[in-house]
């Protein structure tokens, strides 16, 4: 009884270990085809929208001075639309720059801003009109980035 | 049954091997199919050690003394509860409980990780099996827990002293924590075998994480409150070597899991996240080794045994083997981001890292001072917990006072206006509260400070959640209690974390009242009283019961009073075991938010007479029970933090 047991438990584990090699199925094949760099990309994204929050909720309880909070989040706001240009350049998906950066970075109980607002400028920061062509501040050429229209 | 759950135990170890090397293979040849197969592997191995470990409890359940570590460990008056707890009282039974722990994470890691982190998975199941690998070889070839002897009539029985509920919560807490951490560990090292040195391992393994530390904080907790209860010297830390061993790791892994938080939001401090985890897990292993080597006296040691060295061994492999792995990818470990400002978040954390990593260095050295002492002059010098004291005082108060700073500063820049202003409030309310306790500072400087910093950090703490409800209520319109909801609800990590530092808070008030621990001894006559505090004790008389037949309780009555009013009859009493000729004193602990009232009956002559004088210890010991009520708030908070984020299941 015993040692039918045994030989039951025995087989029963190897064939359960060798059973994928015998079918030979790729289970769930390994992330090989991610495109590293793109995956570094979004890491640094979530960074930078991390650190946004963290800057928002900070200023939001009195924690950050007006002028820190501003130099801070212009800063991470152009290092934002920066990473997004390069995700977007990385062909992974065609999205509207602003429209990813709205949805993402902006406290939920703003209103929401649609691409027709505003982008940054890449030297300085400065907000600016969508369809502006020139920085009002630094003079700037501002990028078109309205990709999808 | 025995040959089972051997063959279990030998069929473990075979898959185990098989598992550490075939997932590698796999990599090297592109053969996702080995990977697949060795996933199978770890659930094939966690259900042959629950087989085993099934058939060690019904062994036990079944009295089959011809097992060595059942007639050791138990007899057949032993209750049952006891009876299914004697599975970890000893070395082998432990190692399989370890083992069977280590197989069922496994399995759930394998099952959380089927669609994702493919790329980890194969180094992760590697490292896992090979830790197994340790606990399977000991068990087949060092510690058989289903060794044979010739059936005795009658197994030894269990130690009294582990017949107690916390005996039966306290090994297999604290197990869950050491063999918790071997996951993050496992991640860790994947991440830098792959190359791949983001945060993912970290998201990944950050409940894990979360996990592994509480149970092993709620291990060393159940440790305390059992010796609190059962070792009946009035105390629940003594600064043994092997608390000590589980409290490092603790330390380090309380490091690690505020030191991870600016990787994710700075993407620095990778190296030093690394080294962190690497030590807490040599740490848990370190601590193995200690108690299970007889190098150092402990009221833990399984004794000395060749057990403890294959734990060096595997100590000396984990860290040559990560040391190499991060010296090697150091440069691309390295961040390129820096600390926008000394007086920001970021920095206030790094403090709280050094000084809990130095707790830990400092806690180690005294721990093995003994050994060094003995390694250079020849002779072992002891390190009592008065070292323990002087040097981990300052550093908890220095660690306390973070608690409450941290809130205040502003990640990334926090401006010195900002800071002063958000800094007045709590630092008024606790110049008013350390003035109000001035009374119970004399003397106890220490003490009072420590509350005074108690005070400031439970403000700072209630203010950061009012001010972020208050933010909330502002932005959204929403009325108080749902703005708090939402918050909470939205950041479970933040604002389960400020219940844990709430939770830590109350222990520390419980931990600083033992600066106020009042003690007498007293040999009474019946009908003689003792006082000690506000307390009048009224020896009444002593009394035999025999509730079962392998135990024989000597029971003191006492009456206590308070304030002229009698508040309880107290009953200490001494339990005499037929298997153990020690007694064991059972302390009769009269619990309150105050303080506790621990009588103790030390001695009294033999043979025993109803009306003789007896001898008692009594302790009156403030504010012990918030320790164990910070327990379970840091219970109430790690749940709220490690509660899912349902947002993207809608």
């Amino acid at each position: 009884m015993i040692i039918s047991l045994e030989i039951l438990i025995f087989i029963s584990a190897m064939f359960f270990v060798g059973y994928p090699i015998f079918k030979k199925s790729g289970i769930r094949g390994r992330e090989s085809g991610v495109n590293e760099a793109l995956g570094e990309l979004i890491h640094k994204k979530e960074v930078v929208y991390t650190s946004i929050k963290d800057l928002d909720f900070d200023y939001r309880t009195g924690k950050l001075s007006e002028d820190d909070y501003k130099e801070l989040k212009e800063k991470y706001e152009v290092e934002a639309l920066h990473i997004l240009k390069d995700i977007d350049d990385s062909g992974k998906k065609k999205t509207t720059v602003d429209e990813a950066m709205i949805k993402e970075i902006l406290p939920e109980s703003a209103e929401p801003i649609t691409d027709k607002d505003f982008i940054f400028c890449p030297r300085c920061g400065t907000k600016a009109k969508m369809g502006d062509s020139f920085c009002f501040k630094c003079g700037a050429k501002l990028p078109n980035l309205n990709l999808t229209s | 049954m025995n040959e089972i759950g051997e063959l279990c135990i030998l069929l473990s170890l075979g898959i185990s091997i098989y598992s550490a090397i075939v997932p590698i293979l796999g990599v090297k040849r592109g053969r996702d199919e080995y990977v697949a197969s060795a996933e199978n592997s770890l659930f094939v191995t966690a259900g042959l050690i629950t087989i085993s470990s099934a058939i060690l409890t019904y062994a036990f359940l079944n009295r089959d003394f011809s097992i060595e570590y059942v007639a050791n460990y138990s007899n057949r008056d032993l209750p049952l509860f006891y009876t299914v707890s004697a599975f970890w009282a000893g070395q082998k039974g432990s190692l399989l409980f370890w083992s069977l722990l280590l197989s069922l994470f496994a399995a759930v890691v394998v099952i959380q990780n089927k669609n994702k982190n493919r790329d980890f998975m194969p180094y992760v199941i590697s490292i896992i099996s090979i830790t197994q690998c340790l606990f399977l070889l000991l068990m087949t070839f060092a510690a058989r827990p289903f060794e044979l002897i010739y059936p005795p009539e009658d197994g030894s029985g269990l130690n009294p002293m582990l017949q107690n509920p916390g005996m039966v919560f306290h090994p297999p807490t604290l197990y869950m924590g050491y063999v918790g951490f071997t996951i993050p560990y496992a991640f860790a090292m994947a991440s830098l075998l792959t190359g791949h040195l983001g945060d993912v391992w970290i998201k990944t393994t950050r409940r894990w994480t979360i996990f592994s530390w509480f149970f092993l904080g709620m291990g060393n907790l159940f440790g305390a409150w059992w010796a609190y209860r059962v070792l009946g010297w009035g105390g629940y830390w003594a600064w043994d070597p092997v608390e000590n061993a589980s409290f490092m790791p603790w330390l380090t892994g309380t490091a690690y899991l505020h030191s991870v938080m600016i990787q994710e939001r700075r993407d620095m401090l990778k190296v030093w996240n690394m080294v962190l985890i690497v030590l807490t897990f040599s740490l848990t292993i370190f601590g193995t080794f200690l108690t299970r080597s007889g190098v150092i006296q402990s009221v833990h040691s399984f004794g000395q045994g060749p057990v403890g060295y294959y734990f060096l061994a595997f100590l000396i492999i984990v860290i040559v083997f990560s040391s190499y792995l991060i010296v090697s990818r150091l440069s691309i470990l390295k961040s390129n981001n820096e600390l926008d400002s000394i007086i920001s978040r970021e920095s206030s954390f790094l403090f709280n890292n050094l000084i809990l990593v130095g707790a830990a260095f400092a806690t180690f050295w005294g721990t093995m001072f003994p050994l060094i002492s003995e390694a250079i002059k020849g002779e072992k010098v002891t390190v009592g917990p008065p070292f323990f004291n002087q040097v981990n005082i300052p550093i908890g108060l220095a660690l306390l006072l973070l608690v409450g700073i941290c809130p205040l500063i502003a990640w990334k820049k926090a401006s010195i206006s900002n800071f002063k202003r958000n800094f007045l409030i709590p630092f008024i309310v606790s110049i008013i509260g350390g003035i109000a306790l001035m009374p119970v500072g004399t003397g106890h400087l220490l003490a009072w400070l420590s509350f005074t910093i108690s005070i400031f950090v439970i403000t700072t703490i209630v203010m950061e959640v009012y001010k972020g409800a208050r933010a909330r209520m502002e932005t959204t319109g929403e009325w108080f209690v749902k703005a708090l909801v939402t918050l909470i609800r939205k950041n479970k990590r933040r604002y389960g974390g400020y219940i844990i530092h709430i939770g830590v808070v109350l222990m520390y008030i419980g931990i600083t009242g033992t600066s106020y621990n009042v003690e007498k001894e007293a040999t009474l006559n019946k009908g003689e009283a003792m006082t000690i505090g506000d307390y009048k004790l009224v020896y009444r008389g002593l009394d035999l019961k025999e509730p079962v037949p392998t135990k024989a309780e000597v029971i003191a009555t006492m009456d206590v009073e308070k304030g002229g009013k009698n508040i309880v009859t107290a009953l200490p009493r001494k339990d005499f075991y037929k298997t153990s000729e020690q007694p064991i004193s059972r302390v009769y602990n009269i619990s309150g938010l105050k303080e506790d009232l621990y009588i103790i009956l030390a001695g009294f002559p033999i043979p025993f007479q109803k009306d003789s004088p007896a001898t008692f210890k009594v302790h009156v010991n403030p504010l012990v029970k918030w320790l164990w009520i910070g327990g379970l708030v840091i219970g109430v908070g790690t749940f709220i933090a490690m509660l899912p984020d349902w947002k993207g299941k809608r």
